[in-house]
């Protein structure tokens, strides 16, 4: 009986958490957007031909698929380190930016993290750095809506 | 617990690892950022990495780089020999948090075993994966030679 009353309460733990967690997750998302446009708006500016939707959907698609940030922070500094002409992700140091960007936000998913440690027996020491992989899924998100937005502007306008 | 548990655990506990060696991969990566794109070139880069992707075994990407080394000794590039065994110095220690993560991790056939012998050096290439990953991933990065 006793074992049952600790597995209920563990499991609503675990669901207060997650909903805790999926609220300070959207917040956090709502407050990176214009960042986010601001770097899509940097990226729309490189020609179509040497940056198209594709190369910052692979990113997107990265994030959704991977457990590591570290994944996503490699891909970046290959992206750029490949680009020795400065014609595509190296580009007036947009690709570094992003990649600065997403390492940044470690510090406000460490921030949301302490703010879910109250929930001692659902709380895992792993916690901060999945929270970090979300808010990266998050704002990449925002970049590339607004990217594809751009390029569809630009597109009927021309 | 049962394997599909097992399993998700250690695909979450070797995802927390990767991410918390970055660092130390890129430090190496950084220490020998002059040599890198002129000494030591992207295609050696891409051969570690495409190495460590296929190896069966540890030995055989101990055996590579320890090659590497010994041909740059023997070319007089004691630099890029430094390198390399600073290398596979790196690789060998991951061989420790793989006896780690194993241990963490309960279920696999025991140590001491044939087969857990061979789960263990499974394990311990994974690490090499993921840390050549980052490895190769700064060095590109970080090098000197920028043209913009």
């Amino acid at each position: 009986m006793g074992e049952y009353t600790h597995s209920v309460s563990l499991e609503q733990q675990k669901q207060q958490l997650l909903a805790e967690l999926r609220f300070l997750i959207a917040q956090e998302s709502d407050r990176q957007a214009n960042s986010a446009h601001q770097l899509a708006d940097r990226l729309a500016e490189i020609p179509r031909d040497k940056l198209d939707l594709t190369a910052v959907r692979n990113v997107e698609n990265l994030a959704y698929s991977t457990d590591k940030v570290s994944d996503l922070t490699d891909l970046l500094k290959k992206l750029i380190g490949r680009d020795s002409r400065g014609e595509r992700w190296a580009q007036g140091g947009v690709g570094q930016a992003l990649l600065g960007k997403l390492e940044g936000l470690r510090e406000p998913a460490n921030k949301i993290a302490n703010r879910l440690e109250k929930h001692e027996d659902a709380y895992d020491d792993d916690l901060p750095r999945r929270i970090h992989l979300r808010l990266c899924r998050e704002y990449l998100r925002h970049l590339t809506a607004h990217f594809e937005f751009l390029r569809y502007e630009k597109e009927v306008s021309q | 617990m049962n394997d599909l548990d097992r399993a998700l655990k250690l695909r979450r506990r070797l995802a927390a690892w990767s991410d918390a060696v970055q660092p130390q991969a890129a430090d190496l990566a950084g220490g020998y950022r002059d040599l890198l794109a002129k000494r030591i070139t992207n295609a050696q880069l891409a051969g570690l990495h495409n190495v460590v992707q296929v190896a069966p075994s540890f030995r055989q990407i101990k055996r590579f780089v320890a090659h590497q080394g010994d041909k740059a000794g023997r070319a007089g590039r004691n630099d890029v020999q430094d390198y390399w065994n600073a290398v596979g110095k790196a690789l060998e220690g991951l061989r420790r948090d793989a006896e780690q993560i194993w241990a963490e991790v309960p279920g696999g056939p025991p140590s001491g075993t044939p087969a857990g012998s061979q789960a263990l050096d499974e394990w311990h290439c994974r690490l090499v994966r993921e840390f050549v990953q980052h490895l190769v991933a700064h060095s590109l990065w970080v090098r000197p030679v920028r043209r913009w």
